[in-house]
């Protein structure tokens, strides 16, 4: 588990797609350029869908990471 | 590492590509039409298991025309569309435990649950009026040549569109739970390697049930026993890679995401060959009407599949995944008006409704039921 400290973290548990994914971008959008996103979710599709469209968006997708049925992204805001 | 975690790990736990899985599914449907004689479909038979249902309340379905058209003999354990299915879900669920991923998921809000549920509805009617999901419609009907899955297919992107701005609008977004600190869920890895233990076990015994069902319908026939292992495999394969052939045609509209859409069209071009080569060896192919309504209508009920979100197809036909209730394919409709015979596909088109006007229904290219 990558220990970097996130600026914001948004919990997106029991949101299934694509409402997940959006409600990631829509929040890195109002964040800083060099900041951290920490997005945990339950929904196995967006273990595909959330670093695709991070990196679509140009956002850098850090880690991905599988706890049980838990999802975690890390995601950067580009400087 | 054992040699043994690290292939749990490396295999059974981390998702795979969706690419290669789809490529995957496409040979392995081609196969499938090639020794069962039917096409990968999945709502045709819930349809039947519905029916059932009805005759547990005195009802005769097998006399309604629907039923006369996709059949009701038998029970789900003699029909191959019925064993698959069982096989698809043990598989489903088999690949879910072994990665740890079983757990009951509750939507966020009411809200949600009710999208689900007329989803569900909505995209199930839809299908049973297209003769099809987005298997038989789509995926497994665009491979057959049959002309009415093109139709499915333009209407279901088209729909989509529709869907995603009502699924965009404010009442149907509900607030963000957003924190400044770091996640303090995932604390307990040793609860989270417990758990993953307990599932792995569960995860075999489901393996060992399904190896056993598989068995015992070897010993009814071959064909049966075959379905229930590709049944298997379709669910495994669906299961690891989330495939969800609606969410492809959705997501091209929400966040403009198209890797899922570009495998779904390599695995079908791929089936093509399969079914092709299958067709050319004497199969026969399973080719549906194409009517005038089928596309305005089919329009509409795409957008309300993919309104309600309707996602994972392993997820909502696997019942222990709570919040997917809603039904799990993108469903074209035409709705109970006259058939545009002369669109009717090739071998659809050289049988001619005795009842002039009426409203027909064909399929397989021989009169099936007319009133």
């Amino acid at each position: 588990m990558s220990q970097a400290k996130p600026n914001l973290s948004l919990d997106l548990r029991g949101e299934h797609c694509p409402y997940n994914a959006i409600a990631t971008l829509e929040t890195l959008e109002t964040m800083q350029p060099g900041q951290l996103l920490e997005v945990v979710t339950d929904c196995s599709q967006s273990v595909h869908g959330i670093p695709e469209d991070a990196k679509a968006k140009g956002y850098n997708c850090l880690a991905v990471e599988q706890h049980g049925p838990l999802f975690r992204f890390l995601i950067e805001v580009p400087r | 590492m054992s040699v043994l975690s690290d292939f749990r790990e490396r295999y059974l736990v981390r998702f795979w590509s969706p690419l290669p899985a789809l490529v995957a599914l496409g040979v392995a449907s081609a196969y499938y039409f090639a020794i069962t004689g039917t096409f990968w479909a999945v709502t045709g038979e819930f349809t039947r298991w519905g029916g059932h249902v009805i005759s547990w309340f005195g009802y005769a379905p097998e006399e309604w025309s629907y039923f006369k058209l996709i059949g009701l003999a038998g029970t789900p354990l003699d029909r191959i569309d019925g064993v698959m299915i069982i096989g698809m879900l043990l598989g489903a669920l088999c690949a879910a435990l072994w990665a740890n991923n079983v757990s009951l998921r509750w939507p966020t809000s009411k809200r949600r649950l009710l999208q689900g549920l007329i989803g569900g509805v909505v995209a199930g009617f839809g299908a049973r009026l297209a003769m099809g999901c987005n298997l038989a419609a789509f995926f497994t009907g665009i491979p057959m040549f049959s002309l009415h899955a093109w139709a499915f297919m333009l209407a279901t992107v088209g729909g989509a569109w529709i869907g995603v701005k009502i699924c965009l609008l404010p009442w149907l977004r509900t607030p963000l739970k957003v924190g400044s600190q770091a996640s303090s869920l995932f604390g307990d890895a040793e609860g989270t390697r417990r758990r993953a233990t307990v599932q792995a076990r569960i995860g075999t015994a489901v393996a060992v049930l399904a190896v056993a069902f598989a068995a015992w319908r070897f010993d009814v026939s071959l064909v049966l026993g075959m379905a229930v292992l590709f049944g298997l495999l379709f669910g495994g394969l669906i299961e690891r890679a989330q495939i969800c052939f609606t969410s492809a045609a959705r997501d091209l509209w929400t966040t403009g995401r198209t890797r899922a859409a570009y495998g779904i069209l390599l695995g079908m071009a791929v089936a093509c060959v399969g079914t092709f080569g299958a067709i050319a060896l004497g199969a026969s192919p399973k080719i549906f009407w194409m009517g005038r309504t089928r596309l305005s209508v089919a329009c509409c009920s795409a957008s309300a599949s993919s309104l309600l979100a309707v996602a994972k197809p392993a997820g909502c036909i696997a019942p222990w995944k709570g919040r997917c209730i809603s039904g799990w394919s993108a469903s074209a409709m035409s709705s109970a008006a006259r058939w545009w015979r002369s669109t009717g596909t090739s071998s659809a088109r050289r049988w001619r409704c005795p009842i002039r006007r009426s409203i027909c229904w064909r399929a397989s290219a021989r009169p099936v039921a007319c009133y």
